[in-house]
């Protein structure tokens, strides 16, 4: 569709653009030549990868550039016909070039250099010679491929380059070097550096026309000349924006602005001055965005719109001010795909602005408030229109006009100049007829509604987004798309519905159910209706639909339908399976039925109260009303009808299920249902905490006869207790429960009540089910699996328990670890009477489990000296310890130790008897050990229980600890007698054993003694023989008594030996043999008879 | 002065809401209700800070071309909004503060009654002359 006159005010792509200077590439043959092809590659990727700061185009070598215009000899007889020439900005931004670079293929050490030179200078000069007139500059660029490639700087002083530079009559400076590379990346560097240079030179071109456009300025008379003040600052404004230089721009654009509003405003030129000024403010504010000015962007829009606000020229065209106004407004909200430019791209995150420039942004949009202009549009335009324009289009040629803003029928003309009044009058009514006839005004308001909703949800002010929502639903029903605008009204409708904005949606309703009843929705009509506040019709609306037959039509709009057409709709969508049963969500507060619960706990009942009080004007009779509460729904009434606006009480019993005791309940709706043959509809009241319908505290008590809503204070919900009170649950036992043993635990229930009680099941659970066993078997041993073995949790159940009745059972425990424990035991029952009713009561039991006895174990030598070192052969003693730490007295019934293989038992005593708390029993065993190694001595074993106990015994074991055995390479060992008598003889045996497996040379020493004459070696080297052993026999003569050291018995290495040292040897000596024997005095015959007695006592 | 004066509870429902001319009812409505967002940003914005000390003048909330409104919270965040012409130049700020401290003291007012109940719709002869005023004034 086009919008000729729309387009008028639209801005212009080349306005949009972003200024760049046009640079013309020329001598590159891009289609048969491949190096060209890569170096034209590499201009281009400047685009993707920088911000470009020239605009490369290629040249062909037959390029026409724009002629020039003759000078003018002199300005003070020329009129201007117009202030800005539309093809101006296209001719510099894509025509007019700033530079030229001349591409050419040399390498210095060309073998034709001489040819190529006159070759190249002739392609200058006839380039030169196109260009002639223009302050165009020409650069040449030298394309060079030789390998080394050479340093541009250096070379180009030389010989061969001042004779090309003569040759070709260029600046010196002009003269460029292109080292070329396969790779475009590689050469993307020297590109940029020719980039760069380029836009120097572009900028002297710009700067000489600036200066040529401020020659002219003395020459110019301001009353006749206006518009071209006007046009020289744009231009010196747009060729500093071309030159990046945009504060200097920005100052040029805002006088060319300035002299605008100063220029006379005729009905002839009024559009051509609103035109050309909002171009203008357009740059400003583009320009004010790239220099991150944001606020003063929109100051400047805001301020173009107060100024031109209200000059609307001609009454009849008031149309075209709106669409102008419009334009302009859109133009900061409306992405243009046209220009990607980062200019009009708003701040993207809220915290980049400040807050008032949030606002003035909010105001962009409300200010000339889109729609509104739009919908004047629209109201504005006479009925009276037109069938003119039949011969000759006066808006013919409206896009070609020489300037910007200009009637077509009027081109060129100036100001001064009379109107020709029949030309004038055409072409108005030619641009009402267009605008009449062409324009569906409801797609542009649609299409910027839902721009200006994206920026809203951007800046996340929801209402206002709403607002435009529903604006743009109205704007649908207007363009007869009744679907999309009941769609967006039911949307909006539930969030003002929340918020109780009660007027905007009565303000909504009345639209979104013409909406409804014209596209024949059963269910939007449906939910509308009871959302209206006409409530006169509503029930007998919602009859009809119920019964299958269409309802009123209402008129909202002069729309026309035809009635037949509705009806047949009407008759296929009700008779549609999906409209079969419908259900709808309701608030209980604000709907034409209002809806207030209670749940209270009377009398060991739960009573659910449900209040109902219908705003209809006749009685209304439902079909059903349920509760649903804690996810049940209960069904509290059927067939009930409701009085109008009566509070109705109507109370049921609500009985828990299992699920819900000891939770809290709650009422989540409450479902009023409405059935005919046809349809079944139900009206959902979603209860929730509202607060605006909590009651204050002091609300006042008002004493009336009747109940009123209001003062029911509505609970929703309740806390769902077991009720216990017919059982009674007993648990006995005596903590602590000692480490390893059967502890039994009683748990006793009784029937206190009147009634049987049924269904017993009895659960006993441990939070920490590790280590801990459980059994209800009495026998049960204490193996470590045994099929009475159970595990938890422990669940029993049980048929019944008559009244008075008492049941018992005892579960035995047993727990591996010393920690403590809790137990739970949970009875879940119901009475006889009603099976259905779970009850149930639970108890936890704390257990603490401790250890019976300590048990420690200690070693000996063989004279029952505490020893640390052990050594093999020799026997050991060893000696646990039983401390007995438990509260309660135990039976030790039996101990044992059980040792490995390679240790023999020499002899073992047991224990058998009671220990209370603090007592300590000991038991030993001599034991040899046979090999020198590192070795665990054994386990010590012992059987116990409590002494009160019938159960069976404990078994504790403990390992004895691991020891290292030093291995005896020789031993000694002293056969004495256990006393001596003095002078009395008597024989001493030492025996010399040798467990290695090789001969031992030894010395044996008897020393002297004063206490003791004896007989026997004295001094004597032996050899022993391996695994055998050797006595030697003294026979002592004891001189004192009481207790001697005996004789010193020393055996000495003779050599240095393998696996025995004379150490090991002194310390076995001392280990082994006794120091001393106990020498009794001579009996005397007298002394006799009384010692003798003595020894008796 | 004012062309329309809104109350709105600290939930954002309306409470009262009364303009000059009864026949652009519609479109008060609408604006009160989009300047609710400006305020809840201005107010987020502040709330960080030190809630005690803020002023309860918000100053303008937005103007349009024909209207331009006014905010005013106080610490419980009721909010007052008063709509002015935007042609109307002549009006000050202070004339503003001085439209809204009424206002305020009205609602004060009406809240110590012990028959109204915070939360309800605003009824009050009182309030509803009080607001008068400020509009004819």
């Amino acid at each position: 569709m086009t919008e000729p006159h729309l387009e008028e005010f639209d801005f212009p792509p080349e306005l949009k653009a972003q200024p760049l200077p046009v640079v013309g590439i020329s001598g590159l043959d891009t289609l048969n030549n491949a190096v060209h092809r890569n170096v034209w590659e590499a201009f281009n990727n400047i685009k993707k990868q920088n911000r470009p700061l020239v605009n490369f185009k290629l040249i062909t070598p037959d390029h026409e550039f724009p002629p020039r215009k003759p000078k003018k000899p002199s300005y003070e007889c020329y009129i201007p016909k117009g202030i800005l020439k539309r093809n101006w900005m296209d001719k510099h931004l894509n025509h007019a070039p700033a530079v030229v670079i001349m591409f050419y293929d040399l390498d210095w050490n060309d073998p034709q250099w001489a040819e190529k030179q006159t070759e190249c200078a002739s392609r200058v000069k006839s380039l030169k010679l196109t260009l002639d007139g223009r302050h165009t500059k020409i650069a040449l660029v030298l394309i060079q491929q030789d390998p080394p490639i050479p340093n541009g700087e250096e070379i180009i002083g030389g010989e061969k380059s001042l004779s090309l530079i003569a040759e070709c009559e260029i600046n010196r400076n002009y003269l460029l070097l292109l080292p070329y590379n396969n790779n475009v990346d590689q050469m993307q560097g020297y590109v940029l550096n020719l980039q760069g240079t380029v836009y120097d030179m572009a900028n002297l071109y710009f700067n000489q026309l600036i200066r040529d456009i401020k020659s002219h300025k003395s020459s110019l008379n301001k009353t006749i000349h206006a518009y071209l003040f006007i046009r020289h600052s744009f231009k010196i404004g747009f060729y500093s924006e071309m030159k990046a230089e945009y504060p200097a721009a920005h100052k040029h654009y805002a006088q060319a602005y300035y002299l605008v509003a100063e220029v006379k405003r005729t009905p002839t030129n009024v559009t051509e001055v609103k035109v050309v000024a909002s171009y203008i403010m357009y740059k400003m504010a583009a320009l004010s965005f790239v220099l991150n000015q944001a606020r003063e962007a929109i100051q400047t829009f805001h301020g173009h719109v107060d100024k031109y606000k209200f000059k609307f020229g001609n009454e009849l065209l008031l149309f075209e001010h709106h669409a102008w106004l419009m334009t302009i407004t859109i133009f900061i909200i409306t992405k243009d795909p046209l220009t990607e430019l980062p200019l009009w791209r708003l701040p993207v995150s809220r915290s980049e602005l400040d807050l008032s420039t949030i606002q003035s942004i909010n105001s962009i949009f409300i200010m000339p408030s889109t729609s509104d202009l739009s919908m004047d549009i629209k109201h504005e335009n006479p009925a009276l229109l037109l069938e003119c324009c039949t011969v000759s289009d006066p808006l013919q040629g409206q896009s070609t006009l020489d300037y910007y803003g200009q009637r077509p029928w009027r081109p060129g003309k100036l100001s001064a100049e009379p109107p020709d009044m029949k030309k004038e009058k055409d072409g108005i009514q030619a641009l009402q007829y267009l605008e009449k006839t062409q324009v569906n005004h409801s797609v542009i308001i649609i299409g910027l509604l839902s721009d200006a909703i994206g920026q809203f949800n951007t800046y996340r002010c929801p209402r206002m987004k709403k607002y435009l929502v529903i604006q743009m639903a109205e704007e649908y029903l207007t363009s007869r798309d009744y679907g999309k605008a009941l769609t967006l009204m039911s949307h909006m409708l539930g969030d003002y519905r929340t918020d109780h904005w009660s007027r905007l949606v009565s303000d909504i309703v009345k639209p979104g159910l013409y909406c409804a009843m014209v596209t024949a929705s059963v269910r939007e009509y449906l939910a509308l209706s009871l959302d209206s506040d006409n409530l006169q019709s509503v029930l007998s609306n919602i009859h009809r639909v119920m019964n299958n037959e269409m309802p009123p039509v209402i008129q909202y709009t002069n729309h026309a339908h035809n009635l037949d057409e509705l009806r047949a709709l009407w008759a296929k969508n009700l008779s549609h399976e999906d409209n079969a049963s419908i259900e709808l969500e309701l608030n209980p507060v604000y709907s034409c039925v209002r809806v207030k619960t209670r749940v209270v706990y009377e009398e060991n009942r739960y009573k659910l109260s449900v209040f109902v009080r219908s705003l209809f004007l006749e009685p209304v009779t439902f079909s059903t009303l349920t509760v649903c509460i804690g996810h049940t729904d209960v069904l509290v009434a059927s067939n009930v009808t409701f009085p109008p606006n009566l509070v109705v009480q109507l109370d049921t019993e609500f009985v828990p299920l299992s699920r819900h005791i000891n939770t809290e309940v709650t009422i989540t709706s409450v479902s009023l249902g409405m059935q005919t043959q046809y349809r079944k509809l139900v009206l959902k009241f979603i209860i929730t905490k509202d607060p605006l319908t909590e009651l204050p505290l002091w609300r006042l008590p008002v004493s009336r006869s009747e109940l009123d809503l209001s003062t029911i204070q509505s609970i929703n919900s309740i806390f769902i207790m077991p009720s216990t009170s017919d059982l009674s649950m007993d648990i006995k036992h005596e903590n602590p429960a000692l480490l390893l043993e059967w502890y039994p635990i009683t748990i006793t229930l009784s029937n206190q009540g009147s009634e049987p009680l049924v269904n017993l099941s009895l659960l006993l659970s441990c939070e920490d089910s590790e280590n801990i066993d459980v059994s209800e078997d009495s026998n049960i041993s204490n193996q470590t699996t045994t099929p009475g073995m159970a595990k938890f949790p422990l669940n029993k159940s049980l048929d019944s328990i008559a009244p008075s009745e008492t049941y018992e059972m005892v579960v035995y425990v047993r727990c591996t670890v010393v920690t403590v424990k809790l137990l739970n035991v949970k009875v879940t029952y119901s009475h006889s009477s009603e099976p259905s009713i779970v009850l149930s009561k639970d108890e936890s039991l704390k257990l603490d489990i401790m250890q019976a006895f300590e048990i420690s174990a200690s070693f000996l030598s063989d004279s029952f000296e505490p020893i640390t070192v052990f050594h093999s052969n020799e026997p050991v003693l060893i000696q646990p310890l039983i401390a007995c730490i438990s509260p309660c007295t135990i039976c030790i019934e039996d101990t044992s130790i059980s040792i490995p293989d390679s240790i023999e038992m020499k002899q073992e005593t047991k224990c058998q008897l009671e220990l209370s708390t603090g007592q300590i029993v000991t038991c030993i065993a001599s034991v040899v050990i046979k090999e020198p190694k590192n070795l665990c001595l054994g386990v010590f074993t012992v059987k116990w229980r409590r002494k009160d106990s019938s159960l069976g015994l404990v078994t504790s074991c403990i390992e004895l600890p691991r020891v290292d055995v030093q291995p005896l390479p020789i031993q000694l060992s002293l056969n004495l007698p256990a006393h001596g008598l003095v002078r009395t003889p008597m024989t001493i045996c030492y025996t010399l054993y040798n467990y290695l497996s090789t001969i031992v040379t030894v010395q044996i020493i008897m020393e002297s003694s004063e206490a003791f004459i004896f007989s026997g070696y004295k001094r004597v080297t032996i050899k022993l023989v391996p695994d055998t052993e050797q006595e030697f026999k003294f026979k002592i003569y004891p001189q004192l008594s009481g207790l001697v050291v005996l004789p010193e018995f020393k055996i000495n290495l003779v050599s240095k030996h393998e696996g025995v040292t004379q150490q090991q040897i002194n310390d076995m000596v001392v280990r082994s043999i006794p120091s001393h024997i106990y020498v009794l005095p001579q009996a005397k015959n007298i002394e006799l008879q009384p010692l003798s007695k003595v020894i008796a006592v | 002065m004012a062309v329309c004066v809104a109350v709105v509870s600290h939930n954002n429902s309306p409470k009262y809401i009364a303009c000059v001319n009864p026949d652009n009812e519609l479109e008060f409505h609408y604006k009160v209700h989009t300047s609710l967002d400006v305020i809840e940003e201005k107010l987020s914005n502040t709330g960080k800070s030190n809630t005690e000390s803020r002023e309860f003048y918000l100053g303008i909330l937005y103007s349009t071309e024909e209207h331009t409104i006014y905010g005013y919270v106080t610490n419980t965040k009721v909010k007052f909004m008063i709509v002015t012409e935007t042609s109307n130049k002549l009006l000050r700020d202070n004339e503003i503060r001085a439209m809204f401290r009424k206002l305020h003291s009205a609602y004060t007012h009406i809240i110590c009654n012990p028959f109204y109940v915070p939360g309800d719709d605003i009824k009050s002869k009182y309030f509803e002359q009080m607001a008068r005023s400020v509009m004819v004034s």
